[in-house]
């Protein structure tokens, strides 16, 4: 016999077991379409949407949260500021020769001393 | 016409399940031949072909390139093959108790032991070789894989092929002649 000749391998074929190598091919058939299955799904233009869209709001959220409590603490300040101009703004009429009635004066400085 | 290996990976890349069976259609046998060269043995063979499959399709992105996916696979597999030596465990792979249950039913059991001795003796046999010589002629004589297939996919050189396959055979002849002779 020729060393060249093929070694005969036949009781190594898996196509010797056809049911069972074609279980061994359908089973990972099944683990690959489950893989690109996931694939897809990452893929779709509404995921990837969503995925950028996901970072996105969680940082304008985070923005909101720390803006939030300086809006609130401007606007009381705002708030509070406003009798004091009320009164200056009285003042500024007054020395321009229109005084304001007693309920007009009352009423500013009922707020400025709250 | 025979889509091209490139083309195949370029379709798994955009999760088409017809590109991977293709590709499974072309590779899973060869996977399990490299995978039973290192392993020898069969489950762990049909396992790790299995696992090594599923890794590829799972890293496809990873293949540089894409025309010479089957050389990327038969290293993903020898990495797994080695990996499962190592660890010696059973995967999690596959249903194999369900593919076990399948094990070829018809044939008489004086038949079946017979073939599993020749089975145990090519293993025992091919164990003597090194580990690209068993690659090689499992390629070429169990999967008829040509020389210049088998160079180009395991990425070796033609006249390295040519020599290993020269060697394998001589020397599995010689280990098969004298455990035949031997009395038993």
């Amino acid at each position: 016999m020729s060393p060249d000749e093929r070694i005969d391998f036949s009781s190594l074929d898996p196509a010797r077991e056809p049911a069972r190598w074609q279980a061994v091919v359908a089973a990972t058939l099944r683990r690959a379409e489950a893989v690109l299955q996931e694939r897809r799904r990452a893929q779709d233009p509404l995921n990837l949407i969503a995925q950028w869209m996901r970072p996105v709001l969680l940082a304008a959220a985070f923005v909101l949260a720390l803006l939030l409590p300086l809006e609130l603490r401007l606007e009381l300040e705002e708030r509070q500021r406003q009798p004091a101009r009320r009164l200056a703004s009285l003042s500024v009429e007054w020395a321009a020769g229109a005084p304001p009635s007693r309920a007009v004066l009352l009423a500013a400085l009922g707020g400025g001393a709250r | 016409m025979r889509a091209s290996d490139a083309e195949l990976v370029r379709r798994v890349r955009r999760g088409e399940p017809a590109a991977a069976g293709e590709l499974a259609e072309r590779y899973l046998r060869a996977a399990r031949a490299v995978a039973l060269a290192l392993t020898r043995s069969e489950p762990d063979a049909d396992d790790v072909c299995q696992d090594a499959f599923v890794t590829a399709i799972q890293r496809i992105d990873d293949c540089r390139e894409p025309e010479r996916f089957s050389a990327w696979l038969m290293q993903i597999v020898r990495n797994r093959a080695r990996n499962h030596l190592r660890h010696a465990a059973v995967r999690a792979a596959a249903p194999l108790e369900d593919v076990a249950a399948l094990a070829a039913p018809a044939a008489s059991p004086a038949w079946a032991a017979e073939q599993a001795r020749l089975r145990a003796r090519l293993l025992l046999a091919l164990g003597e070789l090194g580990e690209e010589r068993r690659e090689v002629v499992l390629l070429h004589d169990l999967e008829g894989w040509t020389h210049a297939e088998i160079a180009e996919r395991l990425e070796l050189p033609s006249g390295t092929v040519r020599s290993h396959l020269h060697h394998a055979r001589r020397r599995l002849r010689q280990l098969l002649r004298a455990e035949r002779e031997t009395p038993e």
